[in-house]
């Protein structure tokens, strides 16, 4: 009301003319019940609106929900593709790696000492041939064996032919060893 | 179209205080805050949704009918700007009054309904306030006599602007105040541009 009063006041200063004819009115009408009309197509389009869609969601999920179920459902299935491939490349190298390990141990353990073979040729030496004998150092005697020659150590033709005994090697060779070794070797 | 509700904004309400404020008779006038405290609530939303609207419904469509003159765009304006409230509530942050939002939202749905019409007619600002006061002519809703028209018509001669502050304050008698914090100007040149508005009104009115 105050305020009313102080609109109409300053009116009055500015302008008597648009304050009397402010008193009778704009002509502006309105359609009855307008506004409960008007209140219910509103509540209609938003809170009707709001209650058709929840329903329609507990139905079927909106596009948004379903792209979104989708995108969870790609990421764990490639979370699950990587997991799989990160244990099978576990598993190919892992396991090899041991296999190649543990049969190199069992290698090792099998593959005989000098001892073990100079027990094997004495106890064995009806079934060498000569030529297999000849290859034991002289020097050495039965107790050495002759590493095994790779390419790089293997003597070359003419020093192979040098290294070969001789008939005056094998026959002093012969004189040295012992009647025991000679009736064994015969 | 439903807001999204914040967890935080869920039932912080007192239960007694919301019981009170649902069994209270319709036409009772709720304060800007019970309605906000109904609305904050996922519960009780549709019922503060509903006081709102019934608080601010008649003098926000005069607001709007006294910018747009036809009842029919005026209906179309109003709905539009309680759509919009319904959406951007919950983000409402009690900064101001209430009812200095929705005016806010009001106002500018008219203004960009009336320049969305200018557009389509492609008229000058004479010809667009001819063409307004042609169709409250026009509108089974007015049924004013030939001064009435006129002062229609020379009150939508006057600016965009100047006819808000206008309108306002001769209709409306808002405060000059409340004016200030609707539209961000200060209250002494929202009383300059009224005084210079009822000027301007008169001289037109007087003309014809």
């Amino acid at each position: 009301m105050k305020e009313h009063d102080l609109a109409d006041d300053e009116l009055k200063a500015l302008s008597p003319l648009l304050r009397d004819q402010k008193r009778k009115g704009d002509g502006l009408q309105l359609p009855p019940d307008y506004f409960d009309r008007m209140e219910a197509e509103i509540l209609n389009k938003t809170v009707g609106k709001a209650a058709d869609r929840n329903t329609a969601r507990s139905v079927a999920p909106p596009l948004q929900a379903r792209t979104r179920n989708l995108w969870v459902r790609r990421t764990a299935t490639a979370a699950a593709a990587a997991l799989a491939l990160l244990l099978a490349a576990w598993w190919f190298f892992k396991p090899q790696t041991a296999a190649v390990e543990a049969e190199a141990l069992a290698v090792s353990a099998q593959t005989p000492s000098d001892e073990e073979i100079e027990i094997y040729v004495l106890e064995n030496l009806q079934d060498f041939e000569t030529e297999q004998l000849a290859v034991l150092q002289p020097a050495a005697g039965f107790g050495a064996v002759l590493p095994l020659q790779d390419e790089t150590t293997a003597p070359k033709p003419d020093e192979a032919s040098k290294s070969e005994l001789k008939p005056e090697d094998l026959e002093r060779l012969l004189d040295d060893m012992s009647d025991e070794e000679l009736e064994e070797i015969l | 179209l439903r807001p999204l509700f914040k967890p935080s904004q869920l039932s912080r309400v007192k239960a007694s205080k919301l019981d009170e404020l649902q069994t209270a008779p319709p036409g009772k006038l709720a304060t800007d805050d019970q309605i906000m405290e109904l609305l904050r609530s996922e519960r009780t939303f549709e019922r503060g949704f509903r006081l709102l609207m019934n608080q601010y419904r008649e003098r926000l469509y005069w607001h709007i009918r006294r910018l747009v003159l036809v009842h029919e765009d005026a209906d179309d304006v109003l709905q539009n700007t309680f759509i919009k409230v319904y959406r951007g509530i919950l983000q409402f942050e009690g900064k101001s009054k209430l009812y200095t939002w929705l005016y806010r939202i009001a106002t500018n749905e008219a203004l960009s309904h009336l320049q969305s019409s200018a557009r389509n007619s492609a008229a000058s600002i004479d010809d667009e306030s001819a063409s307004l006061v042609g169709r409250l002519q026009a509108d089974s809703w007015f049924d004013g006599d030939a001064v009435q028209l006129q002062l229609q018509k020379a009150i939508a001669q006057l600016p965009e602007k100047q006819r808000i502050v206008f309108n306002l304050r001769y209709y409306e008698e808002m405060p000059y105040e409340e004016m200030a914090s609707m539209l961000d100007t200060s209250a002494g040149a929202l009383k300059a541009s009224f005084h210079h508005a009822v000027k301007k009104v008169e001289a037109l009115f007087k003309e014809t």
